[in-house]
């Protein structure tokens, strides 16, 4: 089906735009905005005459508690109240041995790799529409992503999430603890290792993040990722020409998988 | 497709409060349940654009900001889609939690920062209803007790369609549509709801109701004009 036919792209933008468009459909939409931008601008031209219908609607202040939870989950400062809590923990927050509710070290990060290797396919490939909009991940021709790899520092918080699609040059990163931010004067730097041993490869320099980002790759991922099983992350002075081999010790290390 | 200008915002009309907003301390504002103020279209777009700039640099302050400023309303637009609070303020909080990773991928040429943060508060209304209701379904059977969200019959969507439509001027050019197809279209955009359930409200047949929305929503599009960017001035 040829989702971007104008007539038929200007029906499912409305009917995704005002939520009547549901399940796989809405799902298999939900794939086509994040790679046709044709199409993000017609469910966004909808959302803007929809947004219209909304300055209506009758306000209602929030609990403070909402603010408080807002606050303890991004920053990690208050305690929160349960009730609130129970089922409001973000999706990946559940899984990732990060935040609170982290389990042992090993097993978490252990179930953290695993589930985390499934969600990140799972959130490439049903990306929700506020991630889809925002334009996350780089646009290919509606695939999954191919490589992910999830870097965790010594006490074993994952701390970055890698993706890049087949034959990709672009690799997405998500930088998983929103408080963690580069020491000043300091670039993050990522290295590949090889299989077999040998030398860390320089890959390139990582966004600074606290929020998802890009990262140019120098070659296909397919060239650079297909005999590597390992990525590691070490900070390196900004003001130095990027090192051929890592001179600091490792900030993250983690697997490197290929999906399919 | 027209190219999609920058600096979208509310138009002049929209930044008043409406009239029949501006009432006395009636039950609601007792409970603090209704705002009378409605900063978020006191406040000028621009100035959200910028604390979602802010935002991505990190700014805490021009989080907290964002939240007064937009919260209540938000609130509102999820309440109405969840029918109860508790359920609405999770997908507050994980609209907000959302935000603050994502505020750096804001980008105002395509939309105007209210559309925005609308748009994810009612995706993930949209989202966790249907969560919710499978959750229920599988336990026990979807207990309207816990709908906390209250009843006002000035605030039903169908009234709720009719003062937007008022507030935008377009009574005149949106006269041709029957009460059911009006319906239609509140409860699909007020409520979130998808078709089906909407026939089940409105005891109508499924394709009749599909047909009702379309028709509706395409008379809205002709009605404000088919460019968006054009809308401010039209």
């Amino acid at each position: 089906m040829n989702y971007l036919h104008p007539p038929r792209l200007e029906a499912l933008a409305r009917d995704y735009a005002v939520g009547t468009l549901r399940g796989r459909a809405r799902r298999r939409f939900e794939r086509v905005l994040r790679d046709a931008p044709q199409a993000r601008r017609v469910v966004e031209a909808w959302q803007q005459r929809l947004a219209r219908l909304a300055d209506v609607v009758p306000a209602a202040a929030p609990r403070d508690a909402v603010w408080a939870h807002i606050e303890t989950r991004l920053f990690g400062q208050t305690t929160p109240a349960p009730a609130l809590q129970q089922g409001a923990t973000s999706w990946w927050g559940r899984w990732l041995p990060v935040g609170p509710r982290s389990g042992p070290a090993g097993a978490g990060l252990v179930l953290g790799v695993l589930a985390g290797a499934v969600l990140a396919v799972a959130a490439l490939r049903w990306q929700p529409p506020w991630a889809a909009q925002v334009g996350l991940e780089a646009a290919g021709p509606g695939l999954p992503a191919a490589y992910v790899g999830i870097l965790s520092d010594a006490q074993g918080k994952a701390l970055v999430l890698a993706s890049s699609r087949r034959q990709g040059q672009v690799l997405t990163i998500k930088w998983l603890q929103p408080a963690y931010q580069l020491p000043a004067g300091q670039v993050a730097r990522l290295w590949a290792m090889g299989k077999e041993g040998g030398p860390a490869i320089p890959v390139g320099q990582l966004p600074a993040g606290p929020g998802p980002g890009t990262l140019q790759l120098p070659a296909a991922s397919e060239a650079i990722f297909a005999k590597v099983d390992r990525l590691a992350v070490s900070l390196e002075p900004a003001d130095a020409p990027p090192p051929a081999a890592p001179t600091q010790p490792f900030l993250a290390e983690g697997p490197c998988a290929k999906l399919w | 497709m027209p190219a999609i200008a920058g600096d979208l915002g509310y138009p002049n009309d929209l930044t008043s409060p409406a009239p029949y907003l501006a009432v006395g301390p009636g039950p609601y504002t007792r409970r603090h349940l209704w705002l009378p103020e409605r900063p978020r279209v006191n406040e000028p777009t621009d100035d959200l654009a910028q604390l979602l700039s802010r935002i991505a640099l990190r700014d805490r302050a021009a989080f907290a900001r964002l939240y007064r400023l937009t919260s209540s309303h938000l609130l509102g637009v999820a309440w109405r889609i969840t029918l109860r609070r508790e359920q609405a303020e999770e997908v507050l909080q994980e609209a907000f939690v959302s935000v603050w990773q994502h505020a750096g991928s804001y980008q105002r040429a395509i939309a105007c920062p209210m559309t925005w943060l609308i748009n994810i508060v009612r995706n993930r209304a949209i989202d966790g209803l249907r969560a919710h209701r499978e959750e229920m379904a599988r336990t026990h059977a979807l207990d309207d007790d816990t709908i906390d969200l209250p009843a006002d019959p000035t605030t039903e969507p169908p009234q709720l369609l009719a003062a937007s439509i008022a507030k935008l001027g377009l009574d005149r050019c949106m006269a041709s549509l029957s009460a059911p197809q009006r319906q239609a279209v509140a409860l699909a955009y007020y409520r979130g709801l998808p078709h089906g359930e909407i026939a089940e409200t409105l005891a109508a047949p499924l394709g009749t109701v599909k047909a009702w929305v379309r028709r509706g929503l395409d008379k809205l599009k002709t009605c404000l004009g088919d460019d968006p960017a054009a809308e401010g001035a039209a």
